[in-house]
């Protein structure tokens, strides 16, 4: 029995369980994605009380709605779609942004921070350290700075290792886009993180 | 180092999946120093990316979520309970006065005339359809102010 046939067959069980009225199985299903919904939460949605609410409203809407799961992709990717869709509606009433036109600027403070920390040579394994340290800082603030798709897409393909055609299905986007937008994030990371410094410092 | 690069795409596609690379982008990396410097940098920023730490949430989602599920379930309950009680009291002094007063009520109607009759049923299905309608509107109208999916 390969993964996929595991996951479903556990999926399939847990739900099963739920809607006998099993909570305990809920509470494993909850356990099981709320490290994906976080950080699908956490990369759209800045505000850390709104981040509170949503992520409790993406697991009631699951437990709701479960009954209409049809075991067409994985548990964890259907709760992943919802948990897009709830960020993307409470953006879309913010009116806040999902795709920064201006992706390609670098923004000042980064560039400050750049210069504070790295515009030096590396000498030796302690420094090589910091310097570890330091890309790893600025590297999360620079994707901080990405807007809520971009860096959402990033998290999702490199850091949950999700493949694309699972990241499709909870964006509901083609997946001909998500690579296509993939591959600009990486693009304006690796400009931003160039843009200060030299190629044989990286 | 050739004159015309591959381009961004390739590389990144390169470092994520040599396997599927054309010939031409192989055998471009094979000679180009400054791709090859493009790939090790991507190389490094995917090493960096996979290795940033995961976000958790710093309350007891769990907790909550079950808390919150448990409390509708109750709601729920207690308000289907209602639903009956009401449903009891309301439909009791229907059934009290065609049990005092069955016989009676036969005999009005059975002196009215059959279309009377017909156009007072009718009539009250309409209104009670055109009542239910609107009802179930306002209902959905509710919803989709409540719901935030």
């Amino acid at each position: 029995m390969d993964k996929t046939q595991i996951d479903n067959s556990t999926d399939q069980y847990l739900v099963d369980r739920v809607l006998r009225g099993d909570t305990k199985a809920f509470e494993i299903i909850i356990r099981n994605t709320k490290g994906l919904v976080a950080q699908i939460v956490f990369k759209m949605i800045h505000n850390p009380e709104d981040r509170k609410d949503l992520a409790q409203d993406v697991f009631l809407k699951a437990f709701r709605n479960l009954p209409g799961f049809k075991f067409q992709s994985k548990l964890s990717t259907w709760v992943g779609q919802i948990t897009y869709n709830t960020c993307l509606n409470y953006l879309e009433k913010k009116k806040l942004i999902l795709i920064k036109d201006d992706e390609n600027d670098t923004h000042e403070k980064t560039l400050e921070m750049i210069n504070k920390t790295i515009n030096r040579d590396l000498i030796n394994v302690t420094e090589s350290l910091i310097f570890k340290k330091e890309l790893s800082e600025i590297l999360k603030f620079e994707i901080e700075m990405l807007s809520p798709l971009y860096k959402t897409l990033i998290t999702l393909y490199h850091n949950e290792e999700l493949s694309y055609e699972e990241i499709a299905q909870i964006t509901e986007l083609p997946e001909g886009t998500v690579k296509n937008y993939l591959f600009r994030a990486r693009k304006v990371l690796k400009e931003r993180l160039l843009l200060k410094y030299k190629k044989e410092e990286l | 180092m050739t004159g015309i690069h591959i381009t961004d795409n390739d590389i990144q596609q390169f470092v994520l999946d040599k396997g599927n690379c054309s010939f031409t982008v192989m055998d471009h990396m094979s000679v180009c120093s400054d791709c090859r410097a493009k790939a090790e940098t991507y190389t490094l920023l995917f090493s960096e990316i996979k290795h940033q730490a995961k976000p958790a949430f710093d309350f007891d989602l769990t907790g909550l979520v079950l808390l919150n599920i448990m409390q509708k379930e109750t709601i729920g309950s207690r308000t289907s309970a209602l639903i009956w009680l009401f449903t009891i009291i309301g439909l009791s002094p229907l059934v009290i006065t065609i049990y005092l007063f069955g016989n009676y009520i036969v005999q009005v109607l059975a002196g009215v005339s059959s279309m009377t009759m017909y156009l007072v049923i009718t009539t009250s299905v309409l209104l009670l359809l055109l009542q239910g309608i609107e009802m179930f509107r306002k209902y959905k109208k509710q919803m989709a102010l409540l719901d935030v999916n």
